[in-house]
């Protein structure tokens, strides 16, 4: 695809801005900015990217890692800004997936080790696991301030911390899931995934898109599970005192 | 043997800093019946929930047997000093499991003989123990958390108007039950109560709560 014929596609934009002028929707700035930023976002990476490939420099390769679990952390940390340190809890919960889901990638031979094949992965695994982390923490901010008499009427019983919090966890986790698997359900039937309808596009064949595409789902379904766990175990001592009293 | 040695509790509004009660001195042995008295907003819930460990005094300190509060087990801490809320809470589940709760959380076996007894003498001796503990009633809801507390075995028992929610007869069943509990584990319970002649008939002894005070009152009435 010529960048001539990428453009014509800011038609799209032209038109929602157009609408949004017209029904006084207020969002033309809004929609500006983010097809700049996508734009530009956009191109950068696929710069950085072609100069990893060719260079498959390691370190660099770790310091982009790096820079998407932090941003991911970062933006899945704005959910939580209640429970101190979100943000490395998350960072860490996201650190341990990536390290889980590369291991089993790279150490059952399912993929090459290569920056090809690691980055786009890592970042899809990342992504995925920032929406699970964003997920968590929104219902568990809801489930505190709903289940306040739930918690305590434990704790007067004298429940330890984690009897006090099972089913309000268990509750979190599970809504952080939802999405993951509606789209296991859902995925061919009522959707293509992103991914498996870049690789057609670009010219794979349907079948070797649609294998990809399941290592994907399967890999984000243990990892969205383990992600929830993970930040259940960490945020545990978010919601209660060092004396078991709700913070 | 419980002690409160000069606990005071304020707290932070938009505006300023507001006393609730300060300085309050008080010991509970076994046997005793305390009943909490005065206007709404003087600290009363404060105090008990302070006393259970769920609030923080602002100064001061709780001592059991002797010994400050954060050197024992807040676990433990619970499971002998019961606090028994205003708005009962039902966990979700049945009636039955919200009867097995303190078994189930401490590991014991569930006394099943004991909980139809509290049962029957507090006016649910027709219930279903299979019924959605959320559907029932605010006054049934209310006697199930003073059973479940009950079944906990406490020595103190901290009784946030428990009977508030109840009509005459069910009224009078629940206190002669926690009396015969007093008499029968030499346990003690500290009761809030704004019924000047549910005070006389349970307490004997009286804390009065007034212009960020507790004066305690020593008057046994004839039971």
């Amino acid at each position: 695809m010529s960048m001539i014929s990428l453009s014509f596609t800011l038609l799209f934009i032209a038109v929602t801005i157009f609408i949004s002028m017209k029904k006084k929707l207020l969002l033309e700035k809004d929609i500006f900015i983010g097809t700049v930023r996508a734009s530009i976002q956009l191109i950068a990476i696929g710069y950085i990217l072609s100069y990893v490939f060719a260079t498959e420099n390691i370190w660099l390769f770790f310091a982009i890692i790096s820079i998407m679990i932090l941003v991911a952390a970062h933006n899945g940390a704005k959910r939580g800004k209640e429970f101190r340190g979100a943000m490395w809890k998350i960072a860490l919960s996201i650190f341990i997936i990536e390290i889980f889901v590369m291991s089993i990638l790279l150490g059952m031979n399912i993929i090459e080790p290569t920056a090809q094949y690691i980055i786009p992965l890592s970042g899809m695994t990342i992504g995925n696991a920032m929406v699970v982390s964003s997920l968590f923490l929104t219902q568990l901010k809801r489930e505190v301030e709903a289940s306040r008499g739930e918690i305590e009427t434990l704790l007067a019983l004298g429940a330890n911390g984690k009897q006090a919090l099972q089913s309000l966890l268990a509750r979190s986790v599970k809504f952080s899931m939802i999405p993951t698997i509606d789209s296991l359900k859902t995925v061919g039937v009522v959707q293509l995934p992103g991914m498996m309808t870049g690789m057609i596009i670009a010219g794979a064949s349907p079948i070797d898109a649609v294998k990809y595409q399941l290592l994907i789902l399967f890999t984000h379904t243990g990892a969205a599970a383990l992600t929830s766990i993970i930040l259940s175990i960490l945020f545990h001592k978010s919601v209660l005192t060092k004396d078991l009293r709700l913070q | 043997m419980l002690e409160l040695r000069n606990i005071s509790k304020s707290f932070q509004d938009d505006v300023s800093e507001k006393q609730l009660f300060q300085n309050v001195c008080a010991s509970i042995s076994d046997g005793h019946r305390i009943c909490c008295t005065g206007e709404s907003g003087q600290g009363k819930t404060s105090l008990l929930r302070i006393i259970a460990r769920l609030d923080v005094p602002s100064s001061g300190q709780l001592y059991w047997d002797n010994v400050e509060a954060s050197q024992c087990d807040v676990v433990q801490w619970r499971q002998h000093i019961h606090y028994v809320a205003q708005h009962a809470v039902m966990l979700p589940g049945t009636v039955k499991d919200n009867l097995q709760l303190p078994s189930l959380l401490h590991g014991r076996t569930f006394q099943q003989d004991k909980a139809e007894y509290l049962m029957n003498h507090c006016g649910l001796h027709q219930m279903d123990w299979q019924t959605s503990a959320e559907s029932l009633s605010g006054g049934e809801k209310q006697r199930i958390a003073l059973i479940r507390g009950l079944l906990l075995e406490p020595k103190i028992l901290l009784l946030d108007e428990v009977t508030g929610s109840l009509d005459t007869h069910n009224r009078d069943l629940v206190e002669s039950v926690l009396l015969q509990w007093i008499e029968k584990t030499n346990g003690s319970y500290i009761w809030i109560s704004h019924d000047p002649d549910q005070v006389k008939r349970v307490s004997s002894e009286q804390w009065y709560f007034s212009q960020h005070q507790v004066k305690i009152c020593r008057e046994e009435y004839s039971l």
